[in-house]
């Protein structure tokens, strides 16, 4: 427990440089990036990928930017990058204003005419779940205003919308070719491409951008240049960052130890997006519909020992750790599932079953993920008298699985707190997100009126309502949530990392730093 | 000759068809959902997905959809586009082939270098002590995993010496080992192609003939054998060429080259039925191709060869 707790309080404190009192440097020449996947587009809307995630916002002007997580237009923490000002005329309506002098690189004018095609296209391709989910529709009001419709205005949905959606010229996207897109995009962000390497990497160079007063985070220029090299194996990555062919790098859990302790280089340690949990199918016929196999199987194991093969990792003690404003400390305190063998027993004897009659379950888990520690919790259910049985799928194929309520007991899933706590429970339980059922199949009313009064309103109350009807129930177990770790040489002090990914063109630099490059 | 090739070219269609309507199918049985496949990896709601496999046109009948496949690639060089990333796999493809080409040829290249001169050696000098030694370091090699082959290279070279870079493939520096990783495999198997080549020829009466008429010794094997031993070795250095030019895929997992290998793991583990479908036909031509070139240059490595293409000419030319 001591060992959890220090592990939580690794991840609550969110990052961690390692360099103190190092004299920063306004500005660096250039920087090399090695990232983990060598999937990626680089135009204004594409699927997620580790070079998305970390150029977006550098690449492509969006309305406003989240410096953090949780970040509220409400309260005035969102940044302005695209829009002058955004003003609320009620619930789901805004109106925006945009600066009159965006051009891209290509010496486009932007005006509201291009941030509607923006929204639309982006709605239309799909490849934002968020902007599928909220925003409706736009409509310019002039050259350089629009009034902004949303069609879920929970909390959190204009946020979203403001952030998400990367404003690009009709005109240029229109009439540019694939590959214009894709390599010599006509960016609307800080920096533009000089070169495009498929699958291999970008080269960003900072431009004579169009704004230079009321700068957000995100429109930094503390870099000349930034070049994103893909190596997808975790090992080529740290032998490239020792052989000085790149400067900063993402480095697996088995790698750390060379760069720990190393004034060669500085050590950020973060928390992955994605925290790990099980869910229950409370579908009729199903072991696991009877809530006392639920929480048998929940008290028969802990999710320490689940996460001893997954290196560092912060405990869980809802759907995820301390992330989203509107957790509630206390939870951390509160008893979470501990394992009870005795306590397994009575809920089994409860629902039926005892050693003559085993509980048969099975579990549906990403073949590609590491399976140790399903391993592991198959051990542990094994001892209290429950057998499991582990059934892997890869991706594409367990995308069909589990949504067949006949196909699983157990699922295993991952989902990250992008904004709220309450998000990522609407993900798992929200009737009307998930077509109106929960995840685990459950239809249960009392479960849907908790959760739209959290998401209504965050207050302590409410939220510790929903946590505690869900543990009463017995609805999911949140596991936990690994840490990560990023390497820079030593020159590199500090890579903004508020976001959960760098903000590459706002890192600092020491007075002395040179890249490898 | 002529006529040969265009023949040769016209067998490639319906075998690369047949390749397509398998490849199609094969994917189209496979479990998933393409059109949860190209929403990406959020919640989306039934009617998203409804729509986005209306807009795919998923929801039309398999036949059709196979034949509107196989015709845009056939008539239009158009592989579709992505599911995961909607980017048009026909310009995927253009890119990364150059990357895959380089490693393909670079390996060939150094294969023939050093595999050839030293299967003629082992040849000419069969059963002798340095015969030995090749067969014990070839064999060494290729009971060696690439990849562990790969990780060795890299640990000496770019870790320890600091000569090579590790990964990338930014310049013709980044190819050298990549391509001695990806030669040094199939240098055992090659270079005992061309020993046995070489001993059933250096064996024969016209090289002994060669020899007792005085002719030096580099003549008779390179003048007199080595030409009449190339036809077995031209077929093994085409199969070994055709099948690169398909992606040496661990190789350029390794050293994170962007290749046709790579894209195709990439398209597999993602599932993006079309990008590993496009991959599939793209390296069966690459390979009817490099197949096709071999069997020409059968005909200048072996005259008896290209006096039978001459003279099937000229068959079809008088049944015309």
């Amino acid at each position: 427990m001591k060992k959890q707790m220090a592990a939580a309080a690794i991840g609550l404190a969110m990052m961690t440089a390692t360099v103190m009192g190092v004299s920063a440097q306004a500005a660096a020449d250039s920087v090399i990036v090695a990232v983990d996947d060598d999937s990626f587009t680089i135009g204004p809307w594409g699927n997620d990928s580790s070079v998305r995630d970390w150029t977006e916002n550098t690449l492509w002007a969006h309305l406003c930017y989240r410096p953090f997580t949780g970040a509220m237009l409400e309260a005035g923490e969102l940044q302005m990058y695209a829009a002058k000002s955004v003003t609320k005329v009620d619930d789901a309506t805004y109106d925006i204003e945009i600066y009159d002098n965006i051009v891209d690189a290509k010496g486009n004018a932007i005006t509201a005419e291009d941030v509607v095609y923006s929204y639309d296209k982006l709605k239309e391709l799909g490849y934002v779940s968020e902007i599928s989910l909220y925003y409706d529709s736009a409509e310019a009001t002039g050259d350089y205003t629009l009034t902004l419709h949303l069609k879920d205005s929970s909390e959190g949905s204009i946020e979203a919308v403001l952030t998400l959606c990367s404003i690009a010229s009709k005109d240029w996207y229109e009439g540019a070719s694939e590959n214009e897109i894709n390599a010599d995009p006509a960016v609307t962000g800080p920096y533009k491409v000089t070169e495009m390497n498929t699958g291999s990497g970008v080269t960003m160079e900072a431009w004579d951008y169009w704004k230079s007063e009321d700068l957000a985070d995100c429109e930094a220029q503390n870099v000349d240049e930034i070049e994103i090299r893909c190596i997808t194996e975790a090992s080529a990555r740290s032998i490239a960052l020792e052989n000085e062919e790149i400067d900063m790098a993402e480095i697996s859990m088995d790698d750390i130890s060379r760069f720990e302790d190393n004034e060669d280089y500085n050590v950020t340690q973060y928390l992955n997006w994605m925290s790990q949990y099980l869910i229950f199918n409370t579908s009729e016929g199903k072991a696991t519909a009877d809530e006392n196999v639920r929480k048998a199987i929940a008290h028969a194991f802990d999710t320490y020992t689940m996460s001893l093969t997954a290196g560092e990792c912060v405990m869980s003690y809802d759907v995820a750790p301390n992330i989203g404003p509107d957790y509630v400390a206390a939870w951390d305190s509160q008893e979470y599932f501990p394992r009870d063998l005795d306590k397994v027993k009575e809920y089994l004897a409860a629902a039926g079953y005892d050693e003559s009659n085993p509980l048969q379950v099975s579990i549906l888990v990403t073949s590609q993920a590491p399976q140790q520690p399903y391993v592991a919790l198959q051990a542990m259910l094994a001892e209290a008298g429950i057998q499991l049985t582990i059934d892997g799928q890869d991706r594409a194929a367990r995308q069909a699985v589990q949504n067949d309520p006949t196909a699983w007991d157990i699922a295993e899933y991952s989902d990250s707190v992008v904004d709220f706590t309450t998000s990522f429970w609407n993900d798992l339980f929200g009737a009307e997100a998930n077509g109106g059922l929960t995840q685990g199949f459950t239809d249960d009313p009392e479960l849907q009126s908790l959760l739209q009064a959290a998401i209504a309103d965050r207050s302590e109350e409410n939220m510790t309502a929903f946590h505690d009807y869900v543990m009463d129930k017995c609805y999911m177990v949140g596991l936990y949530t690994e840490t990560k770790h990023i390497v820079t040489t030593a020159g590199i002090t500090d890579i903004c990392l508020e976001k959960l990914n760098p903000v590459l063109n706002a890192m600092t630099f020491a007075d002395d730093y040179a890249s490898v490059g | 000759m002529a006529k040969y090739v265009i023949k040769r070219l016209l067998i490639m269609i319906p075998t690369l068809i047949a390749v397509g309507i398998i490849m199609f199918t094969l994917m189209n049985f496979v479990p998933g959902d393409p059109a949860q496949l190209a929403l990406g990896s959020g919640v989306h709601t039934a009617a998203e997905i409804e729509a986005k496999r209306e807009a795919l046109g998923l929801n039309r009948p398999f036949l059709v959809r196979l034949g509107e496949y196989v015709s845009n690639i056939f008539l239009h060089f158009d592989f579709g586009k992505s599911l995961v990333d909607g980017t048009d796999i026909k310009w995927e493809l253009m890119k990364r082939f150059p990357h895959t080409a380089k490693i393909a040829i670079f390996s060939i290249l150094l294969t023939i270098i050093i595999g050839l001169p030293l299967g003629i050696y082992t040849a000419v000098h069969a059963n002798s002590a340095g015969d030995r030694v090749s067969l014990i370091v070839t064999l060494l090699f290729d009971c060696m995993p690439s990849f562990w082959t790969a990780l060795l290279l890299v640990l000496l070279f770019s870790l320890k010496l600091k000569w090579l870079p590790s990964s990338g493939a930014k310049s013709l520096k980044y190819f050298i080992l990549p391509t001695i990783a990806n030669s040094l495999g199939g240098l055992a198997g090659f270079t005992r192609q061309v020993r046995a080549s070489m001993l059933e020829v250096v064996s024969s009466d016209y090289v002994t003939t060669a020899r007792s008429k005085g002719l030096p010794e580099k003549d008779v094997v390179y003048g007199h054998a080595l030409p009449n031993a190339l036809i077995p070795i031209l077929t093994v250095i085409g199969m070994r060429f055709g099948s690169m030019l398909g992606g040496a895929t661990i190789i350029e997992v390794v050293f994170s080259i962007p290749g046709i290998g790579q894209y195709l793991v990439n398209s597999i583990n993602n599932r993006d039925y079309n990008a590993c479908t496009g991959c599939i036909i793209f390296i069966a031509f690459a390979f009817a191709i490099i197949m096709l070139l071999t069997d020409l240059l059968y005909a200048y490595a072996d005259p008896r060869i290209k006096a039978q293409y001459v003279s099937s000419g000229k068959k079809v030319k008088k049944n015309g």
